[in-house]
């Protein structure tokens, strides 16, 4: 999986501290091959460096597998046969595709 | 609404502090959130102070001494107004302004990390009762919390009207991350007492249904939904 290092959360619907986190975590991957366990430890970094307590979580399991994010946003990432995508989970339960985090 | 857990805290062992994180799990789920209470002023607020008074000894420089305590109460138009007024804060924000920093300083002097909890956590498909996820990642441990706390979907839908929702789904976001710090706090010092974590009395405070709202680092409002007759308009109340 190639990271898009190059798409900067800017582009996305995200709230300023999600965004600054999206952004330095896809900066410390530098567009490398990564698999999710990666993307999810630069996630995990970048919040904790971004927010002194910070925190991603294990949000829960989807069909297309695990999601990884914030409790507070339910902005999080989401491990697909085509690559890793940044997404929304929604109270309701519904998971918006935001854009891909890398592939 | 409660939030029941789909699994059974004891089924589960948390290592040192076990003990304690099954308490607090338990009572979380006892938690009745956004009804009415029988609590008083002076309980609500006896247990706020529990909360600061701790957190205080830990910080100084982060909690007052002695916050000024409003009690109010209201139904969700009200509840909802707090939660606008504290998500509109520029220069205040209670939980990223002290909580957090209160857990990770705690954690930090006490040496716990992710990684000292990857050693007891099982790599696989998470299990509903565990507090971590460990996967292997290019020959090193990736781990991260997992959100143990019941799903809130269904209660918060349950809800009548999209403000309640949104606001229910606020605050009850900004409380798990109390939650999760309060276990954390055992976590990292599983000999301190439970009575000494400063999120314990924040757990309770939920319980007893009252709701803080941090105005700034010396005022706090705990709001607490009022029982039908205390809506009532006030002319109603009056002897006749």
């Amino acid at each position: 999986m190639r990271v898009t290092a190059s798409r900067t959360a800017e582009r996305l619907q995200l709230g300023g501290r999600d965004r600054r986190i999206v952004d330095l975590a896809l900066t410390k991957l530098h567009g490398a091959r990564v698999d999710f366990g990666e993307a999810m430890r630069a996630l995990r970094e970048a919040a904790e460096e971004l927010i002194p307590g910070g925190r991603v979580f294990l949000l829960g399991v989807t069909d297309a597998g695990p999601i990884v994010g914030s409790i507070l946003s339910g902005i999080g990432i989401v491990s697909t046969e085509a690559g890793i995508k940044l997404v929304h989970a929604k109270p309701s339960g519904t998971v918006t595709t935001m854009d891909w985090f890398a592939r | 609404m409660k939030l029941l857990p789909g699994f059974d805290p004891y089924d589960y062992d948390y290592g040192p502090a076990t003990s304690q994180i099954r308490t607090i799990l338990l009572e979380w789920a006892e938690i009745d959130w956004f009804e009415p209470t029988g609590t008083t002023d002076e309980d609500a607020e006896r247990l706020f102070r529990e909360h600061d008074t701790c957190a205080h000894k830990h910080a100084p420089e982060l909690f007052a001494e002695r916050v000024e305590i409003r009690s109010v109460f209201g139904g969700w138009p009200e509840f909802s107004a707090w939660c606008h007024r504290v998500r509109s804060q520029p220069a205040w924000d209670w939980k990223f302004s002290t909580l957090k920093k209160l857990s990770r300083d705690h954690a930090t002097a006490h040496g716990w990390s992710l990684e000292s909890e990857a050693r007891r956590t099982p790599n696989g498909p998470p299990r509903p009762g565990n507090l971590f996820w460990r996967v292997d990642s290019a020959g090193e441990d990736a781990v991260i919390w997992q959100h143990v706390l019941p799903a809130r979907r269904a209660a918060i839908e349950a809800l009548p009207r999209p403000q309640a929702r949104d606001s229910a789904n606020f605050y009850l976001s900004y409380a798990e991350t109390d939650a999760m710090a309060c276990m954390q706090w055992q976590l990292a010092d599983p000999r301190a007492e439970l009575a000494a974590n400063p999120f314990l009395p924040l757990v309770r405070c939920y319980r007893a249904g009252a709701y803080p709202f941090s105005l700034d680092r010396n005022t706090v409002v705990l709001f607490r939904f009022a029982a039908d007759e205390a809506n009532l308009p006030k002319a109603t109340l009056l002897r006749t």
